[in-house]
């Protein structure tokens, strides 16, 4: 069974001026010791979606529907008492810029111990041993050393590292990971995918990674979720999205990426830009860029459906005619 | 200098002083603390080519591209932009010339656009700063053809930034860049705060611009694969000094200094053949610096001399390395 099921889940946020809907129609479900990653490009939804699974929605924003299941149990409309024992206890939160989740007025080894005696029955030296041991795990030398030392006192990697023991803490069975590797160089970015891909199979955690970098997908997850304009453009295995895409917009995101070696004088790449979501169309939002668009494309939706193809999902009139018209 | 060079940098410094205020420093009797940004970098750009610059972050490339637009002062070194200087103590005519020659376009185009400025008077404001048009009508016509060669429409004139997306934002920074007619463009990551499919666009339309009116570029990224797409020739910084510097052709296919091929290893592959390994550890303190080849903490095949000696740049095939163990 899967360990996160979220189901229709749909994000609005009432404005003045009517009600945006951020996230429509989103359905993931991610087992134990999978990295799902969930990509598109900045306004497509998918941090909005990472947030709402942990409650973490700022206001005005709220979950108009859908359901998300942890291990079995929803959770989608608990009392934020509630949430709170959830999260950090059973879902782990790393986001992008280690900097500002870190408080710089305190030792990391204070933070690191705050949340484990939160959450865990420990006596305080027991707290501090935990807090060592995780340290190590994420591979920050003499952890002990360390413990007094602030968060400035850390490189940009190594805040990143102390970031995702704190979401370790409490042996979650879900991690949300959203953009973790952004603010990171190349180099400092391999290092910390290894620990998180490391993490997800040794202690098999269910971890959902957002990101907008198709390098990072291809490097670290099983499964992909293409986000475009609030919904699943597509949804399958890693290797078969990024080889063989689908989607006219996966596909274009797919070529517009640079490849070394591959000597282009022009790179392919997606005309216009994703509409607002004020503005957005009656039919299929990526239809107005779309190489392959027809008559129903502006008017209707399409909804994700399984591609003649095991394990894959795209949300596109070219793979449903037939369902259509039956 | 040469006839058909853009820009030439002669063993540039840039040096800041990073010291305590003095009364602590005298109380705590510590040493001044100068963090070394740029350390003795030379190189040049002939006419119509791009030139990259690329390294982790706090290797010193914005630094240079700031230096070069004139915006730091060196401590030591020369920098000159088609056989004039950019920096004082050159005649303020000469200054003036060279600045409008050269433009710079920056990376975070929701930070480099005046939110309280028109999109118009963004634009043209270098050509009434170098009183390039002959009157209002002319100013308006120039700023239209702008608008029109970026890719936006001359209505587009009338609105503010808060209007336009990222990538939108970014062509009207390019736009403005071109309005006073530079030579040399310096850009400092324009697409690194874009999406890839708005990245796509953006570069194209860098290629595009230099192949109609010939400008030279100093092109900033720490993307391996942006960079391959873009440049001619390619620069590896590290800690404030260029460890290589080589063709296109030669640095992907034939990489010769240890960090440029640990560089080139961690790039994530799409196609997931090959698992990266990742570079241990990270760029040192430039502010205390390891002694010799600042990269031998790293580096695997340090010996006694790297940490003792400092390596300089020399010439082997078409690249220029500064290593040791190459010779």
């Amino acid at each position: 069974m899967a360990v996160l099921e979220v189901i229709n889940l749909k994000v609005e946020f009432p404005t003045r001026r009517g009600v945006l809907t951020a996230v429509d129609e989103v359905s993931l479900s991610i087992d134990a010791g999978e990295i799902l990653g969930v990509v598109g490009e900045s306004g497509a939804g998918k941090s909005l979606t990472g947030a709402a699974v942990v409650g973490l929605l700022e206001p005005p924003g709220e979950v108009a529907g859908g359901q998300v299941f942890l291990q079995g149990r929803d959770i989608t409309h608990l009392p934020e008492n509630e949430m709170r024992q959830i999260r950090g206890d059973q879902i782990g939160v790393i986001f992008q810029d280690p900097l500002t989740s870190l408080n710089p007025l305190y030792t990391i080894g204070r933070q690191l111990t705050e949340t484990i005696l939160t959450h865990m029955k420990l006596s305080p030296a027991q707290a501090k041993d935990k807090a060592i041991s995780l340290l190590h795990e994420v591979g920050i030398p003499a952890p002990e050393m360390r413990l007094n030392a602030f968060p400035h006192e850390f490189s940009g990697g190594m805040r990143q590292r102390v970031v995702i023991a704190l979401a370790l803490c409490c042996d979650p069975s879900v991690i949300i990971a959203d953009e973790p590797t952004t603010a990171l160089d190349v180099s400092v970015q391999a290092q910390i995918i290894a620990l998180l891909k490391k993490l997800a199979k040794e202690k098999g955690v269910a971890m959902m990674l957002v990101t907008h970098d198709m390098g990072v997908i291809a490097e670290a997850a099983d499964r992909v979720a293409v986000m475009y304009s609030g919904r699943l453009a597509e949804v399958g295995d890693v290797r078969k999205v990024i080889d063989e895409p689908k989607h006219p917009y996966t596909v274009g995101l797919m070529g517009s990426i640079p490849q070394i070696g591959q000597n282009l004088k022009k790179l392919p790449n997606i005309p216009g830009s994703m509409p607002r979501l004020n503005t957005r169309p009656l039919g299929c939002a990526f239809e107005s860029r779309c190489t392959k668009s027809s008559e129903i494309c502006k008017t209707k939706i399409p909804a994700l459906s399984s591609v003649p193809e095991e394990n894959r999902q795209a949300a596109c009139w070219l793979f449903q005619e037939e369902n259509e018209y039956a | 200098m040469h006839e058909n060079l853009m820009l030439d940098v002669q063993s540039l410094k840039i040096h800041f002083d990073v010291s305590s205020p003095f009364v602590t420093r005298a109380l705590k009797r510590l040493p001044k603390a100068v963090l070394k940004a740029v350390d003795g970098l030379t190189f040049s750009i002939a006419k119509g080519q791009t030139f990259s610059l690329v390294g982790e972050s706090g290797c010193g490339k914005s630094t240079v591209a700031r230096s070069v637009a004139g915006l730091y002062t060196p401590t030591s070194g020369e920098i000159h932009v088609n056989s004039g200087a950019t920096q004082r103590p050159a005649k303020r005519e000469q200054l003036k010339n060279t600045s409008r020659a050269v433009q710079m376009i920056f990376q975070d185009p929701y930070a480099s656009l005046d939110p309280r400025w028109r999109v118009h008077s963004i634009i043209a404001e270098p050509i009434r700063a170098f009183g390039l048009a002959k009157d209002e009508k002319d100013e308006k016509y120039q700023v239209d053809n702008l608008l029109e060669q970026v890719g936006l429409s001359p209505d587009d004139g009338t609105k503010f930034p808060h209007e336009f997306s990222g990538g939108q934002r970014q062509r009207i920074s390019i736009a403005r860049a071109l309005s006073s007619k530079p030579d040399f463009l310096i850009c400092d990551e324009p697409t690194s705060a874009l999406d890839v499919s708005v990245q796509a666009q953006i570069l194209n339309l860098m290629s595009h611009l230099q192949e109609t009116l010939g400008l030279t570029y100093l092109f900033i990224s720490h993307d391996l694969a942006v960079i391959d797409h873009m440049s001619d020739h390619i620069g590896v910084m590290y800690l404030g000094r260029l460890c290589e510097i080589t063709p296109k052709s030669e640095l992907f296919k034939n990489p010769l200094h240890p960090y440029t091929k640990l560089l080139l290893e961690t790039i994530p592959d799409l196609k997931g053949k090959k698992s990266r390994a990742p570079l241990e550890g990270e760029v040192p303190n430039p502010i205390n610096p390891p002694t010799g080849c600042t990269f031998h903490p790293r580096c695997p095949f340090a010996t006694r001399r790297c940490i003792t000696e400092q390596p300089i740049l020399r010439s082997i095939g078409k690249s220029q390395v500064a290593c040791h163990a190459i010779e």
